[in-house]
């Protein structure tokens, strides 16, 4: 069945152009179909009209027409009587009835022999082309984590489900459309591919300004679409066809696969609900858009038969004709998409455990905002993709990076590179990345080329490849290239193109291979050269176990952009590799008029000479409320009171430097700053912004002072214990959990919590927000957690809260439980059994000091 | 819309109780609004109808108190978008302090917005002797955010603006709201007192301290 529909689609590819239908919702209210009542229950209350809408596009000439499912996913359903298991299979019978049924009249015969190419019109045993019928999918009608609830893998039964469906029931193709959300559109494209061998269009709905409502820009959508194996990428509804001209220009740019326009007809009037762009406009904007070399035509919102058949009219002269694409490969996030081979670009390192204590720590708590964090400052300094590394002995490996991957997404636009040498790890996350990733990374070899080869084929990958194989790390460079070009024939064997492919030029550490550096050079010159693929290293490597690293590296650098070096992975945030790259690009072509190098000096200075900054000073927070009586902040917890960073972790560390015990900076000068921190608040003499400023004030003198006490750990520890588990390094600090309830999505009151809690020292596990009872309750149980705040900022989430305390009484009696949020009262607080009510942020602060009075 | 957004709104939403203020936090608040205005994408859709179809949504008395006789009323969804929820989830993994700036200004913002269009339709109604209510959102007194589902069909804000409804009647894009206007023959005389039907009457921090929040047009 299969190659038979693979088939009857591929010959509908041979007409110079494709035309799909125009929109069922208009036509069905036109008829009688009350707002707010399902279309998909026509299905089976008015299969006339259905069957009737299909025949009379049918009759205009589409050569696809669509089923009437756009909202026949489980999700939309739920609301209605009706289940996808009832609609699909009726829908698409409908559809096949009316293809069957529809005269084949002059008009039709006429309209095949135009479409044929010429060279097929004398092949008499050619079969008439039939119109086919596409399953018609539209978005589920929620939305995934993190702007929704709904989770990845609930995403994916839903789709998967409606596309066995549309399989069992014969459909010819599948078509996505109207989507919005780019991630949405990954998932429904791989339970596509999982679950049927079904050719695929798909459509996204942009607006005029160039982006989805979600924030995914055309380059992003095009890369991932194109990569997961979309036959036709294309756009639908939002707008008039004469806004979306400029869209599908960039479109056509990018997409090596067929085009598709399927635009409205014009905007609806607020009060009459009626399209106002004219058949004859809509026409020509469409014949425009043909003349470009979109092959796909059809319409939505508010278009017609009639709209349909004009436009069969008017392009019946036209040959079809599209320029070849030529394009650099691109890796792309939902909302980013990055040009590779371009320009020099940065791979950020720092999201990797090894040598890092803070991510090996947020793996074994399974609490990753250290590597939300880390993504962020790796994006601000800079970096154009992220590495993502969860390694590290002990831990399930695959569960923390599908945790990490999209943790990450949900603070950043990176592309992501996908860093493990497991290939369950690496499947789950290119499978949650949302966008086009890299692999990192596969060698020459088998075993190594037979797990990852399929891998980066099932999710359109790029992949590092290293040349090394069963016989170890070539020497020369000569020889890396007889490794690469045998990994290259398989993989192009494979169906791997070679353009996907990145070649890691093996930075080997100077100090103990003195040929490493040349060796590397050259080879990065001879893939070039002879091989044609990037490139691609890992920086700092060179200068292992030498000291001053970091020039080291920015010499090295410098080198190996001269021999033309695509990509680095290294750290960002040193800015003498920022200052090489852009002095690279302005003195080797790469930045004509030296533009960027010119913007980049503006912004950064001269870093030899030191610092300039001839932009904005930096933003040095402070006070935000003007305190009375304290012009001169001197010590520690004057500055905290007031809020000065920068102070605040210099009287930090001038106090470590005498023989003050760390501990006892904290006991005798921070706590005693916090605490009236907090009285200020309470009185009202400071509010809300005040108070967290002066928090960051803490913080910045904590960050020194927690170094210098796990440092004296440390060299106590290691004595005796090398190695010492992060939990019992967090070791006698009380622990409090914190979640939003189940349902709720506002997370800002739980985190304003946290950060005042964090000041104290307490250790939080922060379980984020929509959190279902059980789960609070099983971390409570975990480390016997005696303290769990809980917040909620609607009254329609407060149900939730009260389940997850009635949950967690009768467990866990000796936990107690404090809640707070916008619509919380004290009675509301105690009716529902809650141990404590906060009515504000520093309220948390009284509560923990009550709860653990008793401990230290 | 800079020009008309309300400081003093947002710093209500910080629990401002009249603080002399640095120069450097007022400098901060102002970025703050610059990058929520740089992040929006404001949007909004809206549809007049006739009460009598909108049994299903005009549920309680207080919404039909405030619709008075009126036989038509307007639907309205309006939203800042989603890459405003976007900074906002970022800046609370950088800074919380710059974090509940933001979210109080893009609170604000959208109201702002809102007042903006409302203008704007009560503008072209008078061009047809009508007059518009002022609004009244899903939360309010006895109206339950329940309707927000059947709310965001009607005026199908999914594909129209890309905002919606999840479980337990939030929306997202989280700066979001939704209102229903009166469309009347006369200028109304007296407007809903907003404290006299809220959830929160008789134990309102706001009220307390002598202010309100200002969800109703001040």
């Amino acid at each position: 069945m299969g190659n038979f529909t693979k088939n009857k689609f591929e010959n509908l590819l041979n007409k110079e152009f494709v035309l799909l239908d125009g929109a069922s919702g208009t036509e069905f209210q036109k008829r009688g179909l009350k707002p707010g009542e399902a279309p998909e229950s026509l299905n089976f209350v008015q299969q006339n009209w259905v069957i009737d809408t299909h025949k009379a596009y049918l009759r205009a000439g589409s050569d696809i027409i669509l089923t009437n499912t756009f909202g026949a996913s489980y999700h939309k359903l739920k609301s209605s009587k009706l289940t996808p298991e009832q609609v699909i299979p009726q829908a698409i019978k409908l559809a096949k009835k009316a293809v069957a049924e529809y005269p084949a009249d002059l008009k039709q015969q006429e309209h095949d022999l135009i479409g044929l190419k010429e060279n097929s019109l004398s092949d008499h045993s050619k079969p008439q082309i039939e119109p086919l019928v596409a399953f018609d999918c539209g978005p589920l009608g929620a939305l995934i984590e993190p702007n929704g609830s709904m989770s990845f893998e609930q995403a994916y039964q839903d789709f998967a489900g409606q596309i066995r469906l549309a399989k069992e029931s014969n459909a010819d193709l599948i078509m996505f459309e109207t989507m919005s959300d780019l991630y949405e559109l990954k998932i429904a494209l791989l339970a596509a591919k999982e679950n049927s061998d079904l050719p695929i269009i798909c459509s996204m709905s942009f607006e005029a300004n160039g982006r989805t409502f979600s924030g995914t820009d055309i380059a992003s959508y095009v890369t991932l679409a194109q990569s997961l194996g979309a036959d036709v990428i294309g756009l639908n509804c939002s707008t008039g066809p004469k806004q979306l001209l400029p869209l599908i220009k960039e479109i056509l740019k990018y997409s090596k696969v067929p085009v598709l326009l399927k635009p409205n007809a014009g905007l609806p009037d607020p009060q009459t609900g009626l399209y106002n762009l004219p058949i004859e406009e809509f026409v020509k904007n469409m014949r425009e858009a043909a003349t470009l070399g979109v092959k796909f035509l059809g319409g939505c919102c508010g278009t017609n038969s009639e709209y349909i058949e004009a436009l069969y009219d008017n392009i019946s002269d036209l040959k079809f004709q599209r320029s070849e694409i030529k394009q650099d490969p691109m890796v792309c996030s939902s909302t980013k998409a990055v040009q590779i081979g371009t320009q020099p670009l940065f791979v950020g390192e720092q999201l990797n455990p090894t040598g890092k204590k803070i991510l090996k720590q947020a793996l074994s708590d399974k609490n990753y905002e250290a590597y939300q964090k880390m993504a962020i400052m790796q994006e601000i300094a800079g970096a154009d993709i992220l590495d993502v590394n969860c390694g590290l002995p002990g831990i399930d490996e695959a569960a923390a990076m599908a945790e990490v991957v999209k943790k990450i997404q949900a603070v950043s636009r990176l592309p992501l590179q996908i860093d493990s040498n497991k290939p369950d790890v690496l499947e789950i996350g290119l499978r949650l990345a949302n966008g086009r990733s890299i692999i990192n990374s596969m060698n020459g070899k088998a075993e190594s080329m037979a797990e990852v080869i399929p891998l980066a084929k099932k999710y359109g990958s790029m992949v590092i490849v290293l040349p090394l194989d069963e016989q170890g790390i070539p020497k020369t460079a000569e020889q890396r290239i007889v490794v690469l070009e045998k990994i290259i024939e398989r993989c192009e064997n494979e169906g791997l193109p070679k353009e996907n492919l990145i070649a890691d030029c093996l930075v080997l550490t100077a100090a103990a291979e003195p040929t490493g550096g040349i060796e590397c050079l050259r080879t990065i010159r001879l893939v070039k050269e002879k091989l044609g693929i990037l490139t691609i290293i890992g920086l700092s490597n060179i200068s292992f176990g030498l000291p001053a690293r970091r020039q080291l590296n920015q010499v090295f650098y410098a080198a190996a952009l001269a021999n033309g070096l695509d990509l680095a992975i290294l750290n960002p945030e040193h800015e003498e590799i920022a200052a090489t790259r852009a002095g690279h690009m302005a003195l080797f072509g790469q930045d004509p008029n030296q533009t960027n190098y010119l913007a980049y000096v503006e912004e950064k200075g001269d870093i030899i000479s030191g610092y300039q900054k001839t932009a904005k000073t930096s933003t040095a927070a402070t006070e935000a409320v003007v305190l009375p009586a304290m012009a001169e902040a001197q010590s520690l917890e004057q500055v905290i009171l007031k809020g000065l960073e920068n102070e605040a972790a210099q009287l930090a560390r001038q106090a470590l430097q005498t023989d003050m015990n760390p501990l006892d900076i904290i006991q005798d000068q921070i706590i005693p700053a916090l605490d009236e921190v907090g009285r200020l608040y309470q009185e009202g003499v400071t509010f809300l912004p005040q108070l967290l400023q002066s928090s960051k004030a803490a913080q910045s003198a904590l960050n020194p002072i927690r170094k210098a006490i796990e440092a004296q750990a440390q060299t106590a520890d290691s004595v005796l214990n090398e190695q010492k588990s992060a939990k019992e390094v967090a070791g006698s600090k009380p622990i409090i959990v914190l979640a939003t309830v189940e349902g709720d999505i506002h997370d800002i009151g739980k985190n304003i919590v946290k950060t005042v809690l964090e000041n104290y020292d307490y250790t939080i596990r922060d379980l984020g927000n929509d959190v279902a009872p059980a789960r609070i309750l099983e971390a409570v149980k975990a480390e016997n957690v005696k303290l769990v705040g809980l917040s909620a900022l609607m009254t329609s989430t407060l149900p939730a809260m009260e389940a997850t305390i009635k949950l967690l009484n009768p467990e866990q009696p000796d936990c107690k439980i404090m809640v707070g949020g916008a619509v919380l009262t004290e009675d509301y607080a105690k009716s529902i059994g809650a141990d404590y009510y906060c009515q504000n942020a520093n309220s948390s602060v009284e509560v923990a000091k009550d709860v653990f009075r008793n401990e230290t | 819309m800079k020009n008309r957004i309300n400081k003093k709104a947002i710093l209500n939403y910080l629990g401002y109780q009249n603080q002399v203020l640095s120069d450097e936090f007022l400098a901060e608040m102002d970025e703050a609004i610059d990058s929520v205005l740089a992040a929006a994408k404001p949007n909004n859709i809206w549809k007049s109808m006739l009460r009598s179809e909108l049994e299903l949504v005009l549920i309680g008395e207080d919404i039909n108190a405030h619709l008075g006789n009126a036989e038509q009323v307007i639907l309205m969804a309006a939203t800042l978008g989603q890459e405003v929820d976007y900074i906002l989830r970022r800046s609370q993994r950088l800074d919380m302090k710059l974090a509940v700036i933001l979210d109080a200004s893009a609170s604000v913002i959208i109201e702002t917005y809102l007042d903006q269009q409302e203008d704007y339709l009560r503008q072209e109604f008078i061009k047809q002797g009508k007059y518009l209510s002022t609004r009244f959102s899903p939360g309010y007194g006895d109206l339950p955010l329940s309707v927000q589902d059947i709310f965001l069909k009607i005026l199908d804000t999914n594909r129209k603006i890309g905002v919606t409804v999840l479980n337990n009647g939030l929306m997202s894009p989280m700066k979001s709201i939704t209102c229903i206007m009166a469309i009347l023959d006369d200028p109304i005389s007296k407007e809903t007192d907003p404290c006299s039907i809220c959830q929160l009457k008789g134990d309102c921090v706001l009220r307390r301290r002598g202010g309100y929040c200002g969800r109703f047009r001040q």
